[in-house]
């Protein structure tokens, strides 16, 4: 084959070294002799464009998507600056096929006869995340529930728990759930949805900290109850729920009310209680397949909410976005993209402080120079 | 006795395996973005970009969370080229996702040409009409894969993958050849 051939003569071509050098295994002499022929030659060109074609560009992550894949798989695998870290149930994961041990540790009490580190569960997490308790040792009190499982997440976590009688937990970030050792009771700091399965005998009840309590009456619901927000919030989505009092504090008057499909209420902490209906309460449910939702909701609000979510602190820089109201949908996005969704909505940049999970909004309005 | 030799790319491979075992941050991190854009765009070929992003993410929490055991035959590039494949696979097999099929560009082409508009739509479709084998052993290749590698990645012996690389080299010239007459 002559060098300005423009054709190519299958039995002319060294196919072999056509294939190191497509690999870059060629040495130096072999590849210069190749781009010769190549420059001459638009067939073989034609043939090198192709190959390379064979993966879409528009398929290849850029650095800035690899670094942000990564922090997500940091903030999974829970590995710190310092290079150690254990596995975390994933923030938003779509798919929760992995296995693994959790040690859980029991409900500290004043006057326990137990030793406090004597109480240990392991946990084997099966098929879809979900957690069954294999092992209990009850604790012993003067006064109060006893306990047989408590189950907790930490910011930037998420877990769903299979209960003994069939009922399914999920658990928001920072929450921790305890379940009493007799009947279906479980106390709740935190947010969880609950997928209850109903026994009419033996109805199912969730305590919040000042003693609000939900009992079942065939449900899912979504119950709120982190103690620095001193309110119970309850949004059912299927069946019914009463909402009632046991054991309030002398400042807390609760009246029974029962809650149908729809229902939204929110008990503050004298024990008033404001009841609300709605057409879709998926907002309130979507966290537990990883989807925020936020309507018509503070900034400040928002970024608590997503600090909590991410295990990511984000401050403000400007003080004025704080009462900026937002609406905005986070949908199993890594906390690089939610934080810059919520940037673009509210008219702010992000500026990161440090190598870890930290970083500050300022005003694009204001023009602010600070870098 | 002396010490058994050993290749110095093996005995560095094997020094980020242990740090990988241990948990070390810095190893993972450093492997992590080695291969990470690589392995998305190998599974993209299969099950598209999204989908494919995912299974990575989910090979490399599978070795986490088994990493004090992991031991990557055939070294840590071929082995997550494995993980990914055999996930996209799966997805496939499974129905959950459709075969990506071998795409024609429909942006429009603008060229003062229309024969270099027929030889862009030309190229887009003839790597999709390559034979499955070869497209992937050519396409491995393409990205620095040796024949050991890839031969751990498909399963095959090392002489199979050269020649399937030969193979689908020659068949693309070929192909192209004689459209060209």
């Amino acid at each position: 084959m002559t060098p300005d051939d423009e054709h190519l003569d299958p039995t002319q071509i060294d196919w072999v070294a056509l294939d190191k050098y497509i690999s870059g295994e060629a040495s130096p002499d072999e590849q210069a002799a190749m781009r010769r022929r190549i420059a001459t030659n638009p067939a073989l060109a034609e043939v090198l464009a192709t190959i390379r074609s064979l993966h879409a560009s528009d398929d290849k992550p850029s650095p800035s998507d690899v670094a942000s894949a990564w922090h997500a798989f940091r903030l999974r695998a829970g590995i710190s600056d310092s290079g150690q870290g254990a596995m975390k149930a994933p923030p938003h994961a779509r798919s929760q096929r992995s296995v693994r041990t959790l040690t859980l540790l029991s409900a500290p009490t004043k006057r326990s006869i137990w030793p406090r580190a004597a109480a240990l569960l392991v946990v084997s997490i099966g098929a879809l995340g979900t957690w069954r308790v294999v092992a209990t040792r009850s604790l012993h009190h003067d006064s109060g529930p006893t306990f047989r499982a408590t189950f907790s997440t930490g910011r930037g976590e998420r877990a769903t728990v299979d209960l003994q009688d069939g009922s399914r937990v999920s658990l928001a970030p920072e929450t921790e759930l305890r379940v009493a050792s007799v009947g279906r009771r479980a106390y709740l700091t935190g947010e969880a949805v609950f997928f209850v399965k109903h026994d009419p005998t033996s109805p199912f009840r969730v305590f919040a900290p000042n003693g609000v309590a939900v009992q079942d009456i065939g449900t899912r619901f979504d119950m709120r109850a982190y103690p620095e927000e001193h309110t119970v919030r309850v949004a059912v989505a299927e069946g019914s729920v009463a909402l009632q009092g046991d054991t309030l504090p002398n400042s807390m008057t609760l009246a029974r009310v029962t809650l149908d499909r729809g229902s939204i209420a929110v008990v503050d902490s004298t024990g008033a209680t404001t009841v609300k209906h709605q057409a879709s309460i998926d907002e309130y449910l979507s966290w537990a397949s990883g989807r925020l939702t936020f309507t018509d909701v503070r900034v400040a609000d928002v970024l608590d909410e997503f600090s909590r979510w991410f295990d990511f602190d984000v401050r403000l820089g400007d003080e004025a976005l704080a009462d900026q109201r937002l609406t905005v949908t986070l949908d199993n996005v890594p906390p690089d993209v939610a934080l810059d969704m919520i940037a673009r909505a509210i008219g702010a940049r992000v500026v990161r402080e440090g190598r870890g999970p930290v970083a500050v909004l300022y005003s694009r309005a204001r023009g602010s120079t600070h870098e | 006795m002396p010490a058994p030799r050993v290749a110095p790319e093996a005995k560095s491979e094997r020094a980020v395996i242990a740090g990988m075992r241990a948990g070390d941050g810095h190893t993972w991190e450093m492997v992590y973005k080695r291969h990470y854009a690589e392995l998305v765009q190998f599974g993209a070929s299969y099950v598209g970009r999204s989908i494919s992003e995912e299974l990575t993410q989910d090979v490399f929490a599978t070795i986490w969370q088994k990493r004090e055991t992991w031991d990557p035959l055939g070294g840590i590039r071929a082995y997550l080229f494995t993980a990914v494949r055999n996930r996209a696979r799966n997805a496939l097999a499974h129905g959950a996702v459709a075969r990506r099929a071998a795409t024609v560009s429909g942006a429009v082409v603008k060229s003062s040409s229309e024969c270099a508009v027929e030889v862009e739509l030309t190229l887009l479709a003839g790597c999709g009409d390559m034979p499955e084998e070869n497209r992937l052993v050519v396409g491995l290749r393409s990205i620095g894969m040796t024949y050991a590698q890839i031969a751990f990645v498909v399963d095959k012996t090392i002489k199979s993958v050269e020649h399937d690389a030969v193979d689908g080299v020659r068949w693309l010239a070929q192909r192209i050849t004689h459209r060209r007459k």
